[in-house]
């Protein structure tokens, strides 16, 4: 059946104007949740949830990935906050539910993406979706984004001076800075860094 | 026509792959090349389409012939975009 229903979705986005296709992110988030998200406990929040599968069909092949993750990487850059938020949660999904050889090749894109928008004047709950997509990207994927770690570098550590975020923000970019450590092979630079924020203008409002 | 592909066939041509395939396609170009004034009453059929096969678990001839429509077709299907991608996606972890 995927390999009817890949280039079916493909054709259907093919003539539609960017506009519209922002309209199908939510579409895209709610099937994947439907079929393979699997909400743990509902005072949790909705970051936390358990996996119905390890992958979906789809998600298994190359094709698929890019044709889902193309739409949500304009909508992620170009769409209304609800539709950014909606992208976020896609990519996430996108990372979680996709074999690794079949995302190898979009994560720098969607990397590049994260990283463009992420430090932008955006509500938390935004936020918190991307940073933790980069930990999932991190995490599951760490291979393929070797090649953006020194621009994960300064978006981690900006984001620690960033007023629009908030506690809960911040302790994801510390945990993902953690990760990104264990990539990087000098240190220095990022305690430095962290020193000269902790030394206080460049942290808002403290 | 979408009854013969929804409806049980007569014996003598049950099974017979080739022959659905190809009747499919010509409802298929039917479909793709309704003219405009017609649009609204060609997406209730390609509806009706998808509730039948949906009955019948043959949902991968809905699946092939929304994409030879919206490949072919002349029309702006932007409204109707938002049906066709969650009833597709709905398939995206479907066995064969």
């Amino acid at each position: 059946m995927v390999d009817k229903v890949v280039p079916c979705i493909t054709a259907i986005f093919a003539k539609l104007p960017k506009e519209t296709q922002f309209g199908l992110v939510p579409l895209i988030r709610e099937a994947i949740e439907k079929l393979a998200v699997d909400r743990v406990d509902e005072h949790l929040g909705a970051n936390v949830y358990g996996k119905k599968v390890k992958t979906i069909k789809m998600l298994e092949t190359k094709e698929g990935v890019k044709t889902l993750a193309g739409v949500v990487q304009n909508s992620i850059m170009y769409g209304a906050i609800n539709v950014r938020i909606d992208s976020a949660f896609c990519f996430k999904y996108l990372l979680d539910f996709s074999s690794p050889l079949a995302i190898k090749t979009e994560v720098i894109k969607i990397c590049g993406a994260l990283i463009r928008v992420v430090n932008d004047k955006f509500p938390p709950e935004l936020k918190t979706e991307i940073f933790l997509t980069f930990r999932l990207m991190l995490t599951n994927a760490a291979t393929a984004v070797r090649a953006m770690v020194p621009q994960l570098q300064t978006t981690f550590l900006k984001a620690f001076g960033d007023a629009s975020s908030n506690e809960s923000v911040r302790q994801i970019v510390v945990e993902n800075l953690l990760l990104l450590i264990q990539m990087t092979p000098k240190a220095d630079p990022i305690v430095k860094e962290l020193n000269s924020l902790l030394d206080g203008d460049k942290i808002d409002g403290e | 026509m979408s009854d013969e592909l929804t409806l049980d066939p007569p014996e003598s041509v049950a099974g017979d792959e080739g022959r659905l395939q190809a009747l499919l396609m010509c409802f298929a170009s039917l479909v793709a090349a309704i003219p405009s004034h017609e649009y609204t009453l060609i997406n209730e059929e390609i509806i009706d389409f998808y509730d039948k096969c949906l009955k019948r678990g043959t949902q991968g001839y809905y699946v092939d012939l929304v994409q030879y429509y919206c490949l072919h077709t002349t029309h702006s299907y932007e409204r109707h975009a938002p049906i066709y991608t969650s009833n597709v996606l709905d398939l995206m972890n479907a066995d064969d």
